[in-house]
């Protein structure tokens, strides 16, 4: 049984979770705080593994709640529900919260934030994966520039022309950041000519994201034979700008644009662990095996699980984790709407669809997904129309 | 006497020996220094013009009034007026005196002249009736004195050129007169212009805090609307599903089926789902509304971003629904547009003033859901993101399509608005967005104002 810490200084909120979860009482032990002061009192008496709190409340506050939970008890999942939850977005990706859910929020959202959240915490604690992964060496560290990227955005007055400093301290990465600004995706009017441009057009999100991915796909890496760079970039900023674009206005479209560069950098990881098994999973994959079986059989593991694990354990966002972990099989997963899952997992499917020169070879045969899987997701467009858009969006014409 | 006044004086008589005596008289004893000796003499005191420069008197003679006439007219146009004509009476065979003179004043109105005559042929009276004026004019009997003649030509040049010089002077006052006004309106004109620009950025910054006030007051009210818009949705899925946990123990207990009291257990399980339905799709209703308004108000953002304009007007429609909704049916055409930067806030107050300014004017027009129609197109064109907002309302008359975008000009009864709503589109996508905006209207068939904005990114500091 799993035990919840709900936290609000409105009694009718917490009086109204309280009715709407009790079908999930079997498994669920459910408390309430009205302030910050008595969770802070409960978590003192007894562990909680989830924390759901309101942001603005009197006296200790939810950020205050949060950051005291995430040095007091680590690994107690911190969830933000909030009517501000959207107005700070710029720092969501280096917050101290494990997810942000905005007021008001579903019953049915709400469960299956906690319960993706338990899952994904599961991954990452995962004995099973730490001995697999570990086997062959320390697993990398967090790239240097992103490292100090997510350290100066803790600071809240933090200014572009700092961030820009940050990262033009590594030429490579810069240039790499700025080929990808004039790439056609962002539609920028004007050629982005320096970082600091690239930081006001695209916002610190962006930026962070690309150097991420910069300083992952860094060439000059001994890599497994079968890994072509340049396509693996390629793939991944389509992803990216397919997934940002299917989420629009959503809160979490930076979350979804960040998943899509990340989403195979399994790859990555696993071609340092293991090059002669990803030689033969790829092999088995070309001659029609499903990718997920031919890793599972060759490796031992696949590239998702692999580059959730990875994610992790750097510490990002847990929808970040979840989505590279699952991309290739989003079902799995239980979700409702769209979100950065299903997002990445759509553009991934979509890409295969409208242009495979830039998906692996191995990656071919993925998940097939449609209108079936749109109207699980409760998305109100069809298959064929996303389709369309992906395609204007890449500047791909239609094949005849 | 070098620096002497020269003095047209025409001498007109038919006698030979006459023009003589004037050529003696007036060339022998030309000066207003001998004249002024003459008067010191006469009267024991200086003259107060004392230091005036001595006069020549510079003589033509004609011995007929049209030789006469003849020699005014090229003076004049030369340039070289004569300042003075002795005109005798009678001239045979040609024009009499005061015929000549009539003639002569027609050419040269500031003509002065003495008549000189030996008889008394007309009296002053007669003179008068015929000239209809005596202002320039003296009468000398002959055989006259030299000393008349003298002082006449004296007193008489003395006052053409007095004459001259104070239409000079009137002239010149009359110019300064001229140039003073012409700075005072110029200096009225910077004064207005100044008022007006005063007026704008008062306006921009009576605008500056309203989107302020109104982007924090939303910001609050949105999450004061949330709260209760959770535990009302949370309360509500709770009784769904508490109703279906009820009618689970209940199924089969037959005495409740046939119950038929106030409490009918059937039209429960028939009605209480829906109910539950209609409330949680009005929380969904009341929630899309409250982040529309958070999204139009913007709190806090005075700079450029960049943004997407098909969204923002959504947004916009949503929250003036109100407006509309019993007037017009809004018809969208959204076409593809990069995201451009701009302050979008200041943008979504331009296409509500837009916005409700249509439906104003579909009002007037008496028109309805059916009838009524906002179009409203987005797209680029010649390399420009434009956005049209077309209704088909009463239209604006052309005598006041000018006056549209001045502040607080309005047609709008007290209440219905401030008049400002244009001149701040103006300000807002002009002024601030180096963007343009136009309206093409036909009294009775309706409005259309067309918006374009530049696409190219345009921000301080970052050239």
């Amino acid at each position: 049984m799993k035990r919840l810490l709900f936290v609000d200084d409105e009694p009718q909120i917490l009086q109204g979770l309280k009715a709407s979860l009790y079908t999930r009482r079997k498994d669920w032990d459910m408390h309430f705080a009205t302030g910050g002061a008595q969770a802070l009192e409960l978590m003192r008496e007894s562990h909680f593994d989830v924390l759901v709190t309101d942001l603005r409340m009197p006296g200790i506050d939810g950020a205050t709640l949060v950051a005291r939970a995430r040095s007091d008890s680590p690994d107690t999942i911190r969830i933000v529900l909030s009517g501000y939850a959207d107005d700070d977005q710029a720092h969501r990706l280096v917050s101290l919260a494990h997810r942000y859910l905005s007021k008001p929020c579903e019953p049915k959202q709400l469960e299956e934030c906690v319960d993706r959240c338990l899952a994904t915490q599961l991954l990452i604690q995962s004995a099973d994966l730490r001995v697999q992964l570990g086997a062959v060496g320390a697993l990398p560290p967090m790239p240097s520039t992103f490292a100090a990227l997510q350290r100066a955005l803790t600071d809240p007055n933090v200014d572009s022309s700092r961030v820009a400093a940050i990262i033009q301290k590594d030429p490579a990465i810069s240039a790499k950041v700025l080929q990808v600004c004039s790439s056609a995706f962002f539609r920028l009017p004007r050629r982005v000519a320096s970082i600091q441009q690239a930081v006001s057009y695209l916002g610190l999100s962006t930026v962070r994201s690309m150097v991420l991915s910069a300083e992952l796909f860094r060439p000059g890496k001994a890599l497994s034979p079968g890994l072509d760079l340049e396509q693996m970039q390629r793939h991944a900023l389509s992803v990216a700008a397919i997934a940002r674009s299917l989420a629009a206005d959503n809160p979490w479209a930076e979350e979804a644009f960040l998943a899509g560069l990340l989403h195979d950098v399994g790859f990555l990881l696993l071609a340092r662990q293991d090059q002669d098994g990803m030689q033969r999973a790829f092999e088995a994959a070309a001659a029609g095996m499903p990718l997920l079986e031919a890793e599972q059989q060759h490796m031992g593991i696949n590239h998702g699980v692999a580059g959730g694990y990875l994610l992790g354990l750097w510490g990002l966002p847990y929808e970040i984790v979840e989505t590279v972990a699952h991309h290739e099989e989003p079902t799995q997963v239980a979700h409702s709407c769209l979100d950065v899952l299903s997002a990445v997992s759509i553009a991934h499917a979509l890409l295969v669809t409208i242009h495979p020169e830039d998906v692996p070879i191995y990656e071919l045969n993925g998940p097939a997904l449609g209108d079936e899987y749109l109207h699980e997701i409760r998305f109100p467009d069809s298959w064929e129309s996303l389709v369309e858009r992906a395609r204007a969006l890449l500047g791909i014409p239609e094949a005849n | 006497m070098s620096d002497a006044i020269q003095m047209n004086v025409l001498i007109i008589d038919d006698n030979a020996a006459i023009h003589a005596d004037f050529d003696k008289i007036l060339r022998s004893a030309p000066s207003t220094a001998a004249l002024d000796d003459l008067e010191r003499l006469a009267l024991g005191r200086p003259l107060p013009s004392a230091d005036l420069p001595p006069i020549a008197y510079k003589l033509d003679y004609a011995f007929q009034g049209a030789e006469a006439l003849e020699k005014v007219r090229k003076a004049v146009q030369a340039g070289e007026h004569y300042a003075l004509a002795f005109v005798d009476m009678r001239m045979e065979p040609g024009w009499d005196g005061l015929k000549t003179i009539e003639h002569l004043w027609s050419v040269d109105p500031e003509l002065q002249v003495v008549i000189c005559t030996a008889y008394s042929d007309y009296d002053w009276d007669e003179v008068l009736a015929r000239l209809n004026r005596c202002d320039n004019l003296l009468v000398v009997k002959k055989p006259f004195e030299a000393i008349e003649v003298l002082q006449s030509a004296n007193a008489l040049t003395g006052k053409w050129r007095s004459e001259r010089e104070l239409r000079r002077h009137l002239a010149t006052l009359e110019e300064t007169v001229r140039i003073r006004t012409a700075s005072l309106e110029h200096a009225n004109d910077q004064l207005r212009e100044q008022m007006r620009l005063r007026l704008a950025v008062e306006l921009e910054l009576v605008l500056a805090q309203k989107l302020e006030a109104v982007g924090r007051l939303a910001a609050g009210i949105a999450h004061e609307i949330n709260t209760p818009i959770q535990y009302i949705s949370d309360s509500v899925h709770f009784l769904g599903s508490a109703f279906g946990d009820l009618l689970t123990i209940v199924a089969g207990y037959e005495p409740l089926d046939n119950m038929d009291s106030a409490a009918n257990l059937p039209f429960l399980r028939e009605e209480v789902p829906g109910a539950i339905e209609r409330i949680i799709e009005g929380t969904h209703r009341v929630a899309t509304i409250v982040r529309a308004m958070r999204e139009f108000a913007h709190p806090g953002a005075s700079d450029k971003t960049p943004a997407d304009l098909n969204r923002a007007i959504e947004t916009t429609l949503l929250i003036s629904r109100n407006e509309y909704k019993y007037v017009a049916t809004v018809l969208l055409q959204c076409g593809e547009i990069p995201e451009v930067m701009c302050n979008i806030g200041e943008l979504c107050q331009v296409f509500l003033n837009l916005i409700v300014n249509a439906a104003h004017a579909l009002a007037d027009a008496g028109r309805n859901t059916e009838s009524g129609r906002i179009t409203i197109r987005t797209g680029i064109v010649e390399g420009w993101a434009e956005l049209q907002f077309e209704d088909n309302g009463c239209g604006i008359p052309p005598d006041i399509i000018e006056k549209i975008y001045d502040p607080f000009f309005t047609t709008n009864e007290v209440g219905r608005g401030s008049g400002q709503g244009l001149a701040i589109a103006r300000a807002i996508v002009v002024d601030k967005h180096a963007g343009h905006i136009s309206v093409a209207s036909t009294p009775g068939m309706g409005t259309c104002f067309t918006l374009r904005l530049p696409l190219g990114v345009q921000t301080a500091g970052t050239s």
